[in-house]
């Protein structure tokens, strides 16, 4: 789990500084919430569970060898992807490349979801996560932006 | 700190172990840190960063701890055990030309890999214990033995050869 650390010296040098999470990270829309939240419960729940709790053993492959549907919450680490990844997730869906079958095992939404759905969708999973995990994902977003024209 | 690692590709980004802390990200050549991961529950040994495809960021890490060789993409997702190798892992590195191709040194000896980690075989042993292996940028494989003597292969371990150093 991320440690957030203020003013800690790394190495012993005295001259590193560390990068510690902000102290906020913008305002999700309500209203985007909302509409993330119905979307999320239509189209993702089934999957990664209504309380976002993720499929059970989901850090261990499957009987078919496939990694299990993570779970979205804090205890998860979609919190760790930036914006743009999350967005080409859903978008594109995906699979471990260390699975077993060569099937998508998330699958896209690009044609099922609007971009702004999508986006919906993303804001309503960092309603989530903990503070520190919004900061962090947010410096990440920040670092990485968009990966295509349609986020 | 127990490991450091270069990025891949990057050439300003350095990934840095310490220990009960885990790893650290630097994009700026090390004037600035992120704690990333609290890495794997084993523990860090030594590090590696490789561009090998599939990762959802811009590659993966491959760690050698007490307990087998850990990977993980470099966003941090999930630390998954490399072929489940149960043995202490002295060192990990892959093949800049070919990087689903891995060499590690353990307590067992010599082994490789070619489809990132899933499977190992032994390599030809050098006769004395190996306690590093490192490949270069033109596929060459070196080996430390832990006397100290160092040994050359050109086809990932089939044949050594000593280097006078």
């Amino acid at each position: 789990m991320l440690k957030v650390l203020a003013g800690a010296m790394l190495l012993g040098t005295g001259h590193v500084a560390i990068a510690h999470a902000a102290d906020e990270s913008p305002p999700l829309d309500p209203d985007s919430v909302k509409s993330g939240r119905a979307i999320y419960e239509q189209r993702c729940a089934s999957c990664h569970g209504a309380d976002a709790r993720g499929a059970p053993n989901w850090q261990e492959p499957d009987e078919r060898g496939e990694l299990p549907a993570p779970p979205h919450n804090s205890q998860g680490h979609t919190w760790r992807h930036s914006d743009a990844m999350l967005y080409e997730m859903i978008a594109k869906g995906m699979r471990d490349p260390f699975n077993k079958t060569t099937r998508l095992t998330m699958p896209p939404f690009v044609d099922a979801m609007s971009p702004e759905q999508i986006r919906a969708v993303i804001a309503y999973l960092k309603t989530l996560w903990t503070p520190e995990q919004r900061a962090f994902q947010s410096e990440e977003s920040r670092q990485q932006p968009s990966l295509s024209k349609s986020q | 700190m127990v490991a450091v690692a270069a990025h891949a590709t990057q050439s300003d980004t350095v990934y840095a172990v310490v220990r009960e802390h885990g790893i650290y990200r630097s994009q700026e050549s090390g004037k600035t840190w992120r704690l990333m991961d609290s890495g794997p529950q084993e523990g860090i040994r030594q590090l590696v960063h490789s561009n090998m495809a599939g990762s959802m960021q811009t590659g993966w890490l491959f760690a050698a701890t007490p307990k087998g060789v850990r990977r993980i993409m470099d966003c941090f997702c999930l630390w998954q055990s490399a072929g489940h190798l149960a043995s202490q892992i002295l060192s990990v590195t892959y093949d800049p030309k070919q990087p689903e191709h891995l060499a590690a040194a353990t307590e067992n000896g010599l082994l490789r890999s070619v489809d990132g980690g899933e499977n190992w075989t032994e390599m030809e042993p050098l006769g004395s214990r190996a306690v590093a292996a490192a490949f270069t940028r033109s596929g060459a494989l070196f080996a430390i033995d832990a006397d100290g003597k160092l040994f050359r292969s050109a086809d990932q371990g089939g044949a050594w050869e000593q280097v006078n150093a």
